[in-house]
């Protein structure tokens, strides 16, 4: 027992100072993966700045460009106006510019036709990842310039469609007149006149309805509703005049009392016109915005707190500095042992191989630790990267990510033959772990056989869980814990059976 | 050296402890011991050792045993099998066939308690670089489980002994040769071993420095420790109580300094100056029973050899003295061990 702890604590004083007359050692360990995740986060924008463009119009035009400009400017830089295609091109290939829009000659004639009008763009950009944000992003910059051509089609008929509230409010006047003067028959035959002439321009108006209705249908196919709303609105104002007409034709050939309009016909005109009202309303109040884009996005954000760049990727860069520099130390251990010669040392001493692991799983764990508690006090001090969930969590996963890392270091270190070789192994590791573990492609993204090997790295499990404590505020997958407690008792055995093969007579 | 190393189970040895050379089984137990050491029970035991590396014996047919107390040398030349023999000791390797033994164990099976018994000096001894000469010896003193206490009081009666006392707080990277090489001697002796085994302690170090060394493993012996080490400079094995001599992976000889000088055969030679010398004189001196050879080497010198330079001086002396010839000058020259290594490599390729 005395032997197991002077041993093993042997390795951890004989670390400890060496690495203290290393000052240079932890800063590559701490302030240098702080800087630059502090650099990373000052310096990277989320979808990158606005594409610079070249805009080509052809000299034939028959339309003004200007409008499209304004509306595109808001969008990506301009960068010019060309009328060749060829040069905008070459401009594109050469990396010049981001993107050409090529502006249609002639929408009008399109849309005539009753086809959609192409909007031409060029992107040549080689990075997958822009290329497909790009596509993204003008798709969805072609769907805003849609919908803001419904906006001003809209405008514009609205604005022409008259007054129906008005001219049904001079018809009610006219009614109310009529209403008064109804048992005298001159002046009875003078109202309707005036209420007939009143009602001609709502037949106008509500032809200019229909057209406008036919034209949303066209744009906005969820709109043939309209149509159908119209039509009746259409049918409403015919029996309104129809019924006006008779009353008119009814009291110029009356005599007497007998073609007087009654009190249920005045009263059936009354109605008539709130119907027409009733009808008409809905088409008219409806702002064109509504028209255009019926639906609005409501997205509420569960989180804890909109997470940064810098916060989003915090968790990541802790797990990969914490597992790269657990591996790059256990797996460079015994390289060191054996240029030293410490080896022949340990082989001859009456320690057992279960303390030469204990030991040196001792002095990096701490090391690592230290490390690992800077780095994070200054991402949370510093840089203000949130820990919602339980710090112990964060303690936990942090030394059993060490603990697992360390094994699967020592296991490298025992079954290579050179330092060199061990340093490529673990720089192996990081580079799996960059693509594998979640850090720069989420999981799901990743599809299965490949997925496989995700799971292969310690930091995948690592990562996953300080996510979720750090910025969620909870632990989704408390089976990755295990995992890594499980996989850091097998590399220990493992490591401790491979060291005894080491420590043998030859 | 104040303590005396750790005591060994008794009952672990091959031999009584209280048993002469006839009652020891060992190899080499017949050979003479050196002079005014009583063999004890054997130490370090060698049974027609082999040992194979790749398709090459690097040792062949080796038996010897070293006998607790005594300092036993290991010369030969470079390549000689010297260094494997040490590890074959310490277990570093186990032999292809044949057997080792210390104290009775054979190294492949020793326990932690049989390894601290034993204190190795390897040909490069390892040192952390970047921790000072005391951190290093504390490093070395948990391995052999020393507590803080005893290792921080041992470490110190060490280096002192060691006289680096005063270099314990500097770097190892930055300390002399001779330093590092005390500072390995120390590191193999804080736990006070039964058996210090010592792969050449002196290669590479001044005449100064060597003779220093030996001292201090001198004082080590005093103190009960028995003392395995290796030497290329055949002249160091003189010092020891016993020496083997290896020529490519086998044993050429065994035995005390003084057996090894006089299986080797190898005669003195006095040089002498005779005013008005004659054949009559030289004549006269091959009557003598100590002369083996004359040589007339000028007018009036002689080189005569002899089996024991230092006692025939005065023979000779006398005889010119009895013949009225005066001596002008007259030097033994006792043959080096280096040219008694080169016999006895000789014999035994013959």
């Amino acid at each position: 027992m005395k032997r197991l702890v002077f041993g093993s604590l042997s390795f951890f004083e004989q670390w400890g100072a060496e690495v203290i007359r290393q000052p240079a050692l932890m800063f590559t360990l701490v302030v240098a993966p702080f800087l630059l995740l502090f650099a990373f986060g000052a310096g990277v924008e989320l979808g990158g700045p606005r594409p610079n463009t070249l805009v080509v119009q052809s000299p034939d035009a028959p339309v003004s460009i200007e409008p499209l400009l304004a509306d595109l400017e808001q969008h990506v830089l301009i960068e010019g106006i060309t009328e060749s295609l060829p040069l905008a091109r070459r401009s594109l290939e050469r990396g010049d510019i981001d993107a050409v829009v090529v502006v249609p000659d002639n929408p009008q004639a399109f849309l005539e036709e009753g086809t959609q009008v192409p909007l031409q763009v060029l992107i040549g950009e080689v990075d997958p990842v822009r290329r497909s944000y790009a596509r993204a992003y003008l798709r969805d910059q072609v769907a805003a310039l849609n919908q803001r051509t419904i906006e001003q089609v809209l405008e514009e008929a609205q604005a022409g469609m008259g007054d129906v509230p008005q001219i049904t409010a001079d018809a009610r006047g006219y009614v109310d007149v009529l209403d008064g003067a109804r048992n005298e028959l001159e002046d009875a035959r003078t109202h309707v006149g005036e209420l007939r002439d009143a009602l001609v321009p709502l037949s106008a108006t509500v032809a200019d309805i229909d057209d406008t209705a036919s034209q949303l249908t066209f744009f906005v196919p969820g709109l043939s509703r309209t149509q159908q709303q119209t039509e009746r609105l259409r049918n409403a104002v015919t029996d309104l005049q129809s019924s006006v007409d008779e009353i008119d034709s009814r009291l110029a050939t009356a005599s007497g009392d007998d073609g007087l309009p009654t009190e249920e016909e005045i009263a059936s005109i009354r109605g008539s016109l709130d119907e027409i009202d009733g009808m008409a309303g809905p088409l008219f109040g409806i702002a064109p915005q509504v028209i255009s884009a019926p639906f609005r996005l409501e997205l509420e954000d569960v989180t804890p707190v909109a997470p940064t760049f810098t916060s989003f990727y915090s968790p990541g860069v802790l797990a990969l500095l914490v597992q790269h520099l657990a591996i790059t130390l256990g797996a460079l251990t015994l390289s060191r042992m054996r240029l030293l010669g410490v080896v022949n040392m340990l082989r001859v001493a009456p320690i057992r191989p279960v303390e030469v692991m204990l030991g040196n799983y001792l002095s990096y764990t701490v090391l690592t630790g230290i490390a690992a508690a800077a780095l994070v006090a200054l991402l949370v001090g510093v840089l203000g990267v949130p820990v919602f969930g339980a710090w112990w969590l964060v303690l936990a996963t942090v030394v059993l990510l060490i603990l697992c890392s360390l094994g699967i270091g020592f296991v490298v270190s025992l079954l290579s033959s050179s330092a060199q070789q061990a340093t490529q192994v673990a720089m192996l590791i990081l580079l799996g772990s960059i693509f594998f573990s979640g850090f720069a492609f989420s999981l799901d993204r990743i599809t299965w056989p490949v997925r496989a090997l995700s799971y292969l790295f310690p930091s995948t499990f690592g990562l996953r869980t300080l996510q979720d404590v750090m910025l969620r505020g909870l632990l989704r997958h408390p089976e990755d814990l295990v995992v890594l407690l499980v996989a850091t008792v097998v590399l220990f055995v493992v490591g401790t059976l491979l060291m005894r093969r080491e420590l043998r007579a030859r | 050296m104040p303590d005396s190393p750790t005591s060994d189970a008794p009952a672990s040895s091959p031999s009584s402890p209280a048993g002469g050379p006839e009652d020891d089984p060992s190899p080499g137990a017949g050979l003479p011991r050196p002079a005014g050491r009583r063999p004890t029970d054997a130490h370090v035991t060698f049974r027609d050792v082999t040992r194979v590396l790749g398709d090459q014996p690097v040792l062949a047919d080796i038996d010897l045993t070293a006998h607790s107390g005594e300092l036993f040398g290991l010369v030969g030349p470079s390549g000689c099998g010297k260094t494997t023999l040490v590890r074959l000791i310490v277990g570093l390797l186990t032999p292809t066939e044949g057997e080792v033994l210390v104290r009775g164990v054979p190294p492949g099976d020793f326990a932690p308690r049989d390894r601290q018994r034993i204190g190795y000096l390897p040909q490069e001894f390892s040192l952390y670089p970047m921790l000072t000469v005391e951190e290093n010896a504390r490093f070395i003193a948990g391995l052999y489980g020393l507590s803080w206490f005893r290792r921080r009081r041992r470490i110190r009666e060490v280096l002192e002994f060691l006289e680096i006392w005063d270099a314990r707080g500097r770097l190892a990277e930055h300390i002399s040769g001779g330093m590092k090489r005390r500072l390995g001697l120390a590191c193999s002796m804080l736990h006070r071993p039964s058996l210090l085994v010592v792969d050449e302690p002196t290669a590479g170090l001044d005449p100064d420095l060597r003779a220093h060394i030996w001292e201090h493993l001198r004082e080590v012996q005093q103190q009960g420790t028995t003392i395995f080490l290796t030497t290329q400079y055949i002249e160091e094995a003189e010092r020891c109580d016993s020496v083997a001599v290896l020529d490519g992976g086998r044993m050429a000889a065994l035995g005390s300094p003084a057996d090894l000088r006089q299986r080797a055969d190898i005669s003195d030679t006095i040089d002498i100056e005779v005013d008005g010398l004659t054949p009559d004189d030289i004549r006269a001196l091959w009557r003598l029973a100590s002369v083996k050879d004359v040589r007339r080497a000028g007018p009036n010198r002689l080189l005569v050899r002899t089996d024991e330079g230092a006692s025939a001086i005065p023979a000779i002396s006398e005889e010119f003295a009895a013949r009225d010839r005066r001596v002008t000058s007259i030097d033994a020259h006792q043959a080096s061990f280096e040219e008694i290594f080169l016999r006895l490599v000789e014999q035994s390729r013959t």
